[in-house]
């Protein structure tokens, strides 16, 4: 990713851990091109994460290549992936063994 | 660039850069149903799984329903950019997402056709340089896509100015 991350919070949403014990996760990539702040943005508009989370999973993004967003039946991880893939960002789901 | 002045976000384009917008969405469009062996529409519509068999079966639920979306933004964002000259004023509130996207693709299109790097996005291109024009546009692009990031998370303190600005 590449230029800039919120650092603050204003006022933090609620934030729903995805379930345990569920069988997909969906993961998402970093790429070179899409900005930190856009990235944020868009955990927080997809899956309503605080600010603090959605800019934790960005850095982890950023930092370690990847990570797990979403979780749940294979219905929601293919939901999660199609809105993830509508704005760019690079997603798969995959079987959590 | 967008700006979010008393509750509504603002885009101000000269006509120079609206031009440049309109050949890049015309491009983009295009690019929409070309051929998938190109790494670039590949980029536009990724594989949902490394598992080629479960990548298969998702395709074949969404079939056209990922390019069709992408259509509908792009048309939305002509129209809301006009058909010439430059752009001043307010941009609908349903128009907002369609730019966000369509500005994310442009630049994966461009990004991927290039090669892109994070390395690259740090290097200052020359806009002189022909060679250097797509990653000068990527450039400005993401100066463009970051002005409405930030118009649209109002009360976030982000810790740099955008990246650059054109004006």
């Amino acid at each position: 990713m590449t230029t800039t991350a919120p650092t603050k919070t204003d006022k933090p949403k609620s934030d729903e851990s995805a379930a345990p014990d569920t069988p997909w996760v969906v993961i998402v990539w970093n790429d070179p091109v899409n900005l930190m702040s856009y990235v944020v943005y868009v955990f927080q508009k997809l899956f309503g994460f605080s600010l603090e989370k959605a800019t934790k999973l960005m850095m982890d993004v950023h930092n370690l290549g990847k990570a797990v967003v979403s979780s749940g039946p294979r219905e929601k991880a293919e939901a999660d992936v199609f809105r993830l893939h509508s704005y760019g960002l690079w997603a798969t789901m995959t079987k959590d063994v | 660039m967008f700006r979010r002045s008393r509750g509504a976000i603002t885009l101000n384009l000269s006509e120079g850069e609206c031009d440049l917008l309109r050949r890049t969405i015309s491009e983009y469009v295009d690019l929409l149903s070309a051929d998938s062996t190109d790494p670039v529409v590949q980029r536009l519509y990724p594989r949902a799984s490394t598992d080629e068999k479960v990548a298969d079966e998702y395709q074949e639920l969404i079939g056209g329903t990922l390019e069709a979306e992408k259509r509908t933004a792009a048309e939305k964002v002509r129209w809301s950019l006009g058909e010439s000259g430059k752009r001043r004023g307010p941009v609908a509130e349903e128009d907002q997402q369609a730019w966000l996207t369509v500005l994310t693709d442009i630049r994966l299109a461009i990004g991927a056709r290039i090669g892109i790097t994070e390395e690259m996005m740090l290097v200052e291109p020359d806009p002189e340089d022909p060679e250097q024009f797509p990653l000068a546009v990527l450039h400005w692009l993401a100066f463009l896509q970051e002005t409405l990031v930030r118009s649209l998370m109002p009360g976030v303190r982000f810790p740099e100015p955008p990246l650059r600005s054109s004006d």
